[in-house]
């Protein structure tokens, strides 16, 4: 009898603990599912995020903002073909020299290079486009 | 309680039955404990759900009803986008955001007066009673109210702290740069639909959720735009259009079409085609128009072409020219023997028709056919007019067709046979879609020779440099090309001496052609700055010039690299007779 007992206490505790990993087990699924979607959201709100501020950014570049405000802060009119001339020569063996195009003949020379002014394609990061562009000459 | 009598009893049992109640025990026991365990299973449930799933749900309240939207808006992640348009450079035009809608829900609205008062004044264009009748619906649980609200008007909204106005998030299509290349781009219907232009040619692509990108460069198609729509300002004109065209690869850089439209607002406009056709219309591939002198491009390149006619061939233009009920005029008739290079510079209407009838009416006929004059398009819009050619093609209309009249293209249709003339002679196929590898290469076949090819740049930068072109000229680059002035058909009262058109073709550097420059304007009015004269010289050829000028300084293209003496026009002067001041005054302006 008592060999029966311990058989059947047994049995309970085996089914007691199956039980309670099951338990476990499925709870842990439950909040790593939860999880996963939070995620996926996040994901989805980051590149809906993104688009956003890709549009907003080809918007607040687009040239004829950009002229407009050169005009009006900067006082800058369209360039004129006097103010080109061709810098190769100039920057023979130098690593840009390949790329080297043009140079406005007014540009002061910096030690950063031929090109003072250049426009980064992507707003470096933390910095809003809206307060960085106002300024740049396209 | 029972066990326990159960068991009381089972003592005083002795005997063979002591077993049998035993088992009996074992099982009651058995049973009751399932049952126990069954309880304690439901109550670990009743726990976990009240307090531990309960109390993780209102740490984070947002995230469930977050997530909720997420099961509701269906698989988030894996709905396709439809693809973004760039420029040739990455700059967007055309992409997809979600956005939100307005409606109301009527029955949570207590003060339904007050709310439609406050959204007129949030949306000027709405009308406060309409509003007012829709949020008053009985029945009715959803009132749709506006679709695509910016972040500023959403923010309106929720100001107002309304509970019966909500939003609905769907695509709508955002094109970021307004009216840049409004016509080319096109647009979609509210389902995301290509309606027009590259929305609808490259609709399979962009379902599937691919980007496009596109010819054009967005500094271009600014500059381009700038200076035709300044001339149609200056010469109070109906219209324009223009276009940049690479010689070589037949890559449309920037096209424009004047009047355009903000093309966020597109439904504004479509909603009345008949009413707005005018600013609908695609002047550059749509719009069929007879471009006038222009056309001696390709008579004059059909002569040197298929006759053995050298450059000083005469042709007498001392009287107009009748040809059955047509009399043949020149603008400023130079009444004497002209050589080809002067036929061209000084756009005579009389030495153009002699040279088609040199040429013949099938030849001429043939030539046009090669140079893909003669049937509509292939292009990368579908909006393409076709051409509207003489039918039959008897010898009045060879003449006619010699200085542009009679014979009617489209303007990217006529940029794309000039490509081939100063190309070197090559077909060209104009592209508005940038395709890489082996897709981006189609043969191309001769149409002309190199030599002919050569010949006409070196006759279009004489029209440059001393015929009626002289105002596209800009120092320091080395502009060639062909003005154009067109009376337009006034219905059956035949051509209107009042209602031009008026064009410049350029090329440059003519030597070695990159670019065709196109500016065409629509019924401009002379003005005293142009001594009241509207021709394609006077209008067009300094849009082209102020337009190679801004070219200029995008591209990186240097100004000295022009040397004078090696001008290729330089040869071509011994065939033209030296002119008195005054007649050389009146000649420029001529067409």
């Amino acid at each position: 009898m008592k060999k029966t007992f311990f058989r059947h206490l047994a049995v309970l505790l085996v089914m007691a603990l199956s039980a309670g990993t099951l338990i476990h087990i499925s709870q842990s699924v439950n909040r790593a599912e939860k999880k996963l979607a939070r995620l996926d959201l996040s994901i989805s709100n980051e590149k809906e995020t993104e688009r956003v501020l890709e549009a907003e950014w080809s918007m607040l570049n687009s040239p004829e903002r950009i002229e407009s405000l050169a005009k009006k802060y900067l006082d800058l009119g369209l360039p004129q073909p006097s103010q080109l001339v061709s810098g190769s020569e100039s920057l023979e063996g130098t690593e840009i020299a390949g790329q080297a195009g043009l140079i406005p003949a007014s540009a002061e020379m910096t030690k950063a290079g031929p090109f003072p002014a250049v426009i980064p394609r992507k707003p470096p990061h933390g910095v809003s486009p809206s307060n960085e562009q106002e300024n740049s000459p396209e | 309680m029972i066990l326990r009598n159960v068991r009381q009893n089972i003592i005083h049992i002795e005997g063979e039955q002591s077993s049998a109640l035993q088992l009996a025990y074992g099982r009651l026991i058995l049973l009751g404990s399932i049952f126990a365990l069954l309880y304690l299973v439901i109550a670990a449930r009743t726990i976990d759900l009240m307090i531990v799933q309960g109390y993780a749900s209102e740490s984070g309240g947002q995230d469930s009803e977050d997530l909720s939207r997420l099961a509701r808006s269906g698989d988030l992640l894996d709905h396709v986008r439809r693809g973004n348009i760039y420029d040739r450079n990455g700059v967007l035009l055309a992409t997809s955001l979600k956005t939100p809608s307005l409606y109301a829900d009527p029955e949570l609205i207590l003060n339904k007066p007050k709310v439609a008062k406050a959204l007129t004044q949030i949306f000027p264009d709405l009308k406060e009673e309409e509003t007012l009748a829709k949020i008053s619906m009985k029945k009715s649980r959803y009132a749709w109210l506006r679709p695509n609200l910016s972040p500023g008007q959403q923010e309106k909204v929720l100001e107002l702290g309304e509970p019966g106005l909500a939003f609905e998030y769907a695509d709508s299509r955002i094109y970021p740069q307004g009216n840049m290349a409004a016509h080319l781009l096109g647009y979609t219907d509210r389902e995301g639909r290509g309606l027009s232009g590259i929305e609808r040619s490259a609709q399979k692509t962009l379902a599937q959720g691919q980007d496009v990108v596109l010819t054009i460069d967005v500094r271009l198609q600014h500059a381009l735009r700038r200076e035709i729509q300044s001339a149609v300002e200056e010469f109070s004109a109906q219209a324009g259009a223009g276009v940049i065209l690479d010689v070589r690869s037949g890559e449309v850089l920037a096209g424009v079409s004047l009047p355009d439209y903000d093309l966020n607002a597109n439904s504004l406009y479509v909603s009345d085609v008949e009413k707005n056709k005018e600013i609908l219309l695609n002047r550059l591939t749509m719009g069929v128009y007879e471009f006038g002198s222009v056309f001696k491009i390709f008579t004059t390149a059909a002569l040197l072409e298929t006759t053995d006619a050298p450059l000083d061939t005469e042709f007498d233009a001392r009287k107009p020219l009748k040809i059955g009920r047509y009399t043949i005029n020149d603008y400023h008739a130079k009444k004497r023997l002209l050589t080809v290079p002067e036929v061209f510079m000084y756009s005579s209407n009389i030495g153009s028709a002699l040279m088609a009838q040199s040429v013949g009416a099938v030849k001429l006929h043939g030539f046009l056919s090669d140079l893909g004059l003669m049937d509509r398009l292939v292009f990368d819009v579908r909006e393409i007019g076709w051409p509207q050619v003489p039918d039959p093609w008897g010898e009045a209309s060879t003449i006619t067709v010699s200085y542009g009249h009679g014979i009617a293209t489209t303007a990217i249709q006529l940029c794309t046979a000039a490509a081939t003339i100063v190309n070197g002679g090559l077909q060209v196929h104009p592209k508005l879609i940038m395709k890489g590898g082996a897709e981006n290469i189609k043969p191309q076949a001769r149409i002309i020779s190199e030599e002919t090819s050569q010949k006409m740049r070196g006759l279009m930068r004489l029209v440059v440099t001393d015929g009626t072109g002289k105002k596209a000229d800009v120092p320091g680059y080395y502009i060639g090309g062909k003005t154009g002035t067109a009376e337009k058909s006034d219905g059956k009262k035949g051509y209107s001496h009042k209602k031009l058109l008026s064009s410049f073709i350029g090329a440059f550097p003519i030597d070695n052609p990159r670019y065709i420059v196109f500016v065409m304007v629509d019924e401009p009015q002379g003005t005293k700055k142009s001594f009241g004269y509207a021709t394609g010289g006077w209008v067009a050829a300094p849009v082209v010039a102020r337009v190679v000028t801004s070219m200029a300084a995008i591209l990186g293209l240097p100004s000295d690299q022009y040397v004078k003496e090696q001008d290729i026009s330089l040869p071509l002067q011994k065939y033209v007779k030296p002119e008195h001041p005054e007649k050389k005054k009146l000649a420029s302006n001529a067409n």
